[in-house]
């Protein structure tokens, strides 16, 4: 009879453990309670024992792999040379079929380190960058050390997290198409991660945007070929807005408060086929209307290709800026992205009776909430943003 | 007995086996090596009795005569388990049959056994309280206060230390300056000693004396065992901390091979018998590990039942 051995969840934080030394060889004979094999975990070595009486059969893992909980690692028979099915491993009744093994199949969890120089150099980083990482199930192999010696801060694990949507790690999901479990995991474990840890408090305002949209239709019939969504007059309108408050930017981080230089870039909510992407999109408020049009409508399509223009950016930007007007929204709040300060949600333009100067007219306006963590910017300077935003969109 | 120090050590080997399986969720603390104070401290009790345990309460449960059944299907988080599968591992236990489901929080057992021994002598019921705990409780503010409200009013409780050396990977004598933790019982004005806690029949006797002292209406008493887990602290400790000799030492002193090597020398014990026990309680264990893999899980509507008092 054949029995796979797995490798039990013997972490305290994690699920996986790296393959120390097999402690013995192929075909020899192993008693139920003895020691198979010595792994590494989060906390300790330690030694994983085997369950069955029999011969040692198969190592399905090597020395230096860093495998998942409930992977097979070795398959035990009764008798020394009996044939038994070798193609069965994932579908062995030994397994509960409702065990990582399956969800496994979709990824890779036996990392097996691409070159000996590789498993030789562990990666470096400081703790609060690998508790991050683990949060938002990033590798730390693939994030890049801006510390001495290629140190990993807590930052670079931010900065990775905000440019990673390329490779389909980055963010998140809708119900729109094929399910993106990857993309799925990943906006979970970013909401949570921001939605614990940032205190949030939320300032909605009702903005008249009657001038900004008459401004829009005599554009958009002069220039057909570079229109102007209502997007990129908030787009636009932030920026600015955002330049003329520095509490903006100031950013909390492990404790500390830190200063970022004002720049006005802003990180865009892009509503991709299976999934959001977070689109940081650098500031351009300084351009020609055409301009600065033309370089985010291309930033957009770009980002829609799941292809991104720009790199890393030095600094990230600090304001998010998320638009459900287009789904007749009237109102939302978003949550705060990692490495950001705050971020604006747009609800849908609608036509309202206001009195103003004793006199009833209709007006287009439109309610648009500023989430903000509150251990940076309070009330005040978030009720200033929305005016300031109000502003210039009355003067484009 | 014998047999029952037999059922505890095969239940904590069962569950490792079903843990190193992936069958069995969250970790574990096992007791394997301390089945003499477990089974010895149980034995002396009547139905009516009550002990309370800690966050390594396996073999307590099987000494105290919870059913097999009900206690594996607790550890697999199913709806028959004696929590309703809510407790889970740490918090077996069944009050209808004389154990409070277990309290993890170290030393926290304490001033909840003074409590229910008080509710027996103010209520004039004849029934005692077994507390569980280890050595690292006993540095814990919860043991004083609770020793002492129990020795002030005579409460009838009997308190059990199972010293097991270690305190997690503490060594006990690094955070004591008492040669003997029953040293302790002096400051409380009750008797207090050290047994042999790998040895149940001195284990049964010692108790014997300290319930029908709690009986009696003259107080608590506090029993230290000495003895050894095999088993690193929790599942996810390989327990590198114990020098090899001392562990093949303790080995040595195993309470179940040892109680095997006296009465098969004085013949009341046979290899014929002793596999037979075990073979049945294998059987047991078969037929646990059956009812609770086969058992419903709590339903997500039922997630608020049983959780708050009425």
């Amino acid at each position: 009879m054949k029995h796979v051995i797995i490798l039990p969840d013997l972490g305290q934080t994690t699920g996986e453990a790296k393959i120390l030394k097999w402690q013995r060889v192929l075909g020899e004979k192993v008693e139920s309670g003895e020691p198979l094999i010595e792994v590494e975990t989060d906390k300790a070595t330690m030694e994983v024992e085997s369950y069955a009486d029999g011969y040692l059969r198969e190592m399905l893992v090597q020395e230096g792999d860093v495998v998942s909980a409930f992977l097979p690692i070795a398959i035990i028979t009764d008798t020394a040379d009996e044939g038994y099915e070798t193609n069965s491993v994932v579908s062995s009744p030994e397994i509960d079929q409702e065990s990582e093994v399956k969800k496994a199949n979709e990824s890779p969890v036996i990392l097996r380190p691409a070159s000996a120089e590789l498993s030789s150099s562990k990666v470096k980083a400081v703790p609060a960058a690998r508790a991050l990482a683990r949060n938002l199930g990033i590798e730390l192999n693939c994030v890049r050390g801006t510390g001495s010696g290629g140190l990993i801060s807590k930052k670079d694990v931010e900065q990775h997290a905000l440019h990673s949507g390329d490779k389909g790690t980055g963010t998140s999901i809708g119900e729109r198409g094929e399910f993106h479990a990857k993309a799925a995991k990943a906006m979970a474990e970013i909401t949570t991660w921001s939605a614990q840890t940032i205190p949030h408090f939320y300032v909605t305002s009702d903005i008249d945007l009657s001038a900004a949209l008459e401004w829009r239709e005599d554009w958009n019939a002069q220039y057909p070929d570079v229109k102007a969504s209502i997007n990129a007059l908030f787009v636009r309108a932030a920026s600015k807005a955002l330049l003329e408050i520095p509490q903006f930017h100031m950013v909390f981080r492990d404790g500390k408060y830190e200063r970022k230089n004002p720049t006005g870039d802003t990180l865009i909510v892009v509503a991709l086929d299976d999934r959001l992407d977070l689109v940081p999109f650098p500031n351009a408020s300084n351009l020609s209307w055409e301009d600065f049009l033309r370089r985010l409508n291309k930033t957009l399509e770009t980002s829609k290709k799941g292809h991104l223009s720009n790199g890393p950016a030095e600094s990230p930007p600090v304001l998010g800026l998320s638009n459900l007007g287009m789904f007749n929204v009237k109102q939302f709040t978003a949550i705060i992205p990692p490495g950001c300060t705050s971020i604006l949600a747009v609800g849908a333009v609608r036509d309202r009776v206001i009195v103003k100067n004793q006199q009833v007219g209709i007006r287009k306006i439109c309610s648009i909430t500023l989430s903000a963590d509150h251990r940076v910017v309070d009330g005040v300077t978030a009720a200033k943003f929305l005016e300031r935003v109000q502003v210039h969109l009355n003067s484009l | 007995m014998y047999r029952q120090m037999v059922t505890c050590r095969m239940f904590e080997n069962r569950v490792n086996s079903l843990f190193l399986q992936g069958k069995m969720p969250g970790t574990i603390h096992q007791a394997q090596g301390q089945e003499a104070c477990a089974v010895g401290v149980c034995s002396v009790l009547t139905e009516k009795d009550m002990i309370t345990s800690t966050h390594r309460p396996h073999e307590h449960a099987v000494a105290r005569g919870i059913p097999l059944k009900s206690l594996m299907a607790e550890l697999f988080a199913k709806k028959t388990g004696c929590c309703a599968g809510k407790g889970g591992s740490m918090h077996i236990g069944d009050p209808a049959l004389g154990m409070l489901p277990a309290i993890a929080i170290v030393g926290g057992g304490i001033p909840i056994a003074a409590g229910y021994a008080l509710s027996f002598q103010y209520l004039k019921q004849p029934s005692i309280v077994a507390c569980f705990f280890g050595d690292g409780a006993a540095n814990i503010g919860s043991f004083h206060e609770g020793i002492n409200m129990a020795a002030i009013w005579d409460l009838p409780v009997v308190f059990v230390c199972e010293n097991n050396l270690y305190a997690a990977s503490t060594h006990f004598r690094k955070v004591m300056r008492v040669e003997r933790i029953s040293d302790r019982a002096a400051a409380y004005g009750i008797p207090g000693s050290t047994i042999d806690g790998n040895d149940v029949e001195a284990v049964y006797d010692a108790m014997l004396g300290a319930v029908e002292r709690a009986r009696e209406g003259k107080g608590p008493t506090l029993l230290e065992l000495e003895t050894y887990r095999s088993a690193g602290h929790s599942r996810s400790d390989p327990g590198h901390y114990r020098p090899k000799e001392e562990v093949v030492a303790w080995k040595e002193r195993d309470p179940i091979t040892r109680f095997e090597g006296k009465y098969l020398a004085e013949g009341l014990l046979s290899a014929d018998l002793i596999n037979e026990i075990k073979s049945k309680v294998e059987g047991e264990l078969n037929e646990a590990v059956a009812y609770a893999e086969e058992s419903p899980s709590p339903l997500p509507e039922e997630c608020l039942t049983d959780v708050y008092a009425n």
